[in-house]
């Protein structure tokens, strides 16, 4: 057990955490776009693998209960080997939330406050995070139990709003790209966000019973992959091909909004949305790289890491790319295998070699 | 707007420094430096409008070449 977090949650409350987390950018740009209308299936497709990732990792968390992913890696690997590894996991992270903290300011500098510099919206994201992050992993949590609800409520009640606009033929014809991309494509919606569930693995620890982990996870994805199927379908029964025009379908849905006696101008409740589950996701990935780290050094305290850890994802979600552009086609390339690598490559090869070694030793005396 | 950035990682500095001393925590305080340290020279560098390389970028290139075979 680490001393660094003493929080406890239930696994009630990891799955909506969960939920929260996979929702995150995704409540504006929905994976699989590329795939046109197919994009739900491409989603489906992207949740089942991304919960035979999940079924990898936690098997490892269940084999290795009460341990972290650094300690499992400096348990498994040799304290120098694993630390090695454990950087390179932690830089993933690290990266991650630089990613989210791009996607946020982005949105909000092309979308709602045109006008206003990016490092205005990156520098308050980052420091409502850092206040939840440096009251550890329970306020962490009953946050996401506040603003998940919510959330869930505001999709359900837009979904419902935009049905009467939904053109059905929008979704036809089904299956009209080749196997092998729609395969592609639904890999590339598995690394995003689905996959990303491997951060969990600095999280399960702190859980009541470690054993859930994996129903737990199991149940997240999916209800995550359900909501974000939600939001695929508007988009596309709204839209229809036009979608390719928007950077964020998900919006433009709901901005073409027009219920009688109402007032339109509803697409203020997606950048709630964005604002709420991007606070969430920065704040999980936020959290792991500070603990990581905490855990990597063997730190008696993680107050002094916040601060610095901060500033630097702040500088690296500037400096990540030129322009959208970039950022949409690394997405959509390089990050298949990139993301693939920490997924599922790093906790497979560490579940082989714990098995090899047969750890962890039982004490049975020998 | 040098002097701006310096005077905020001082005030920063002072939020966690004055603690890690009393307490006598001189690991943490190795990597807390290092990483302040770290971010000042970024942001430094950003303020002088030096071209710092997209990381991001730098990585997909790097796989690109690696994987997809790309010059």
């Amino acid at each position: 057990m680490s001393y660094l977090e003493q929080g406890k949650i239930s696994g009630s409350q990891l799955v909506i955490l969960m939920v929260g987390f996979l929702l995150g950018s995704s409540v504006v740009i929905f994976p699989g776009q590329a795939a046109r209308q197919d994009a739900w299936i491409a989603i489906i497709i992207g949740a089942v693998e991304g919960g035979i990732f999940a079924l990898i990792f936690t098997t490892l968390a269940r084999r290795f209960p009460g341990k972290t992913m650094v300690e499992i890696l400096e348990t498994v690997f040799s304290p120098y080997l694993g630390k090695l590894i454990a950087v390179i996991f932690v830089w993933y992270a690290f990266h991650d939330g630089s990613f989210v903290i791009r996607n946020f300011t982005d949105f909000f500098t092309t979308t709602v406050m045109i006008e206003t510099p990016n490092i205005v919206f990156a520098v308050l994201l980052t420091i409502v995070a850092a206040l939840a992050v440096g009251n550890g992993l329970e306020v962490i949590t009953r946050c996401s139990l506040v603003l998940v609800p919510l959330t869930v409520l505001f999709l359900l009640v837009t979904f419902l709003a935009q049905l009467s606009q939904v053109e059905w033929t929008n979704f036809l014809p089904v299956f009209e790209i080749p196997v092998w991309q729609l395969l592609k494509i639904s890999h590339s919606a598995a690394v995003f966000p689905f996959g990303e569930t491997v951060f969990f693995l600095m999280v399960f620890p702190f859980l009541n019973r470690t054993k859930e982990c994996r129903r737990k996870t199991v149940i997240g994805v999916l209800l995550g992959a359900l909501l974000i199927n939600i939001i695929a379908w508007g988009g596309i029964g709204v839209l229809g091909p036009t979608r390719a025009l928007f950077t964020y379908p998900a919006y433009e849905v709901v901005k073409m909004f027009n219920l009688p006696f109402i007032n339109t101008r509803f697409e203020i409740i997606v950048v709630i949305n964005f604002l709420t589950m991007g606070f969430l996701k920065l704040a999980v990935l936020y959290y792991v790289t500070v603990l990581g780290l905490g855990q990597i050094f063997h730190l008696r305290s993680l107050r002094p890491l916040i601060i610095p850890i901060g500033i630097l994802m702040i500088i690296l979600s500037i400096i990540n790319f030129s322009g959208i552009t970039e950022n949409f086609e690394f997405n959509t390339t390089s990050n298949l295998i990139y993301s693939t690598f920490f997924q599922l490559v790093i906790p497979l090869i560490t579940l082989i070699v714990a098995m090899f070694r047969r750890l962890p030793r039982r004490e049975r005396g020998c | 707007m040098l002097i701006i950035i310096l005077l905020v990682f001082i005030t920063l500095a002072l939020f966690d420094l004055p603690g890690l001393i009393r307490k006598k925590y001189w690991r943490e305080l190795a990597v807390y430096s290092g990483l302040m340290l770290v971010a000042l020279v970024l942001s430094v560098l950003m303020l002088l409008n030096v071209q710092l390389p997209a990381v991001t970028t730098e990585i997909g290139n790097f796989i690109e070449r690696v994987f997809f075979k790309k010059p």
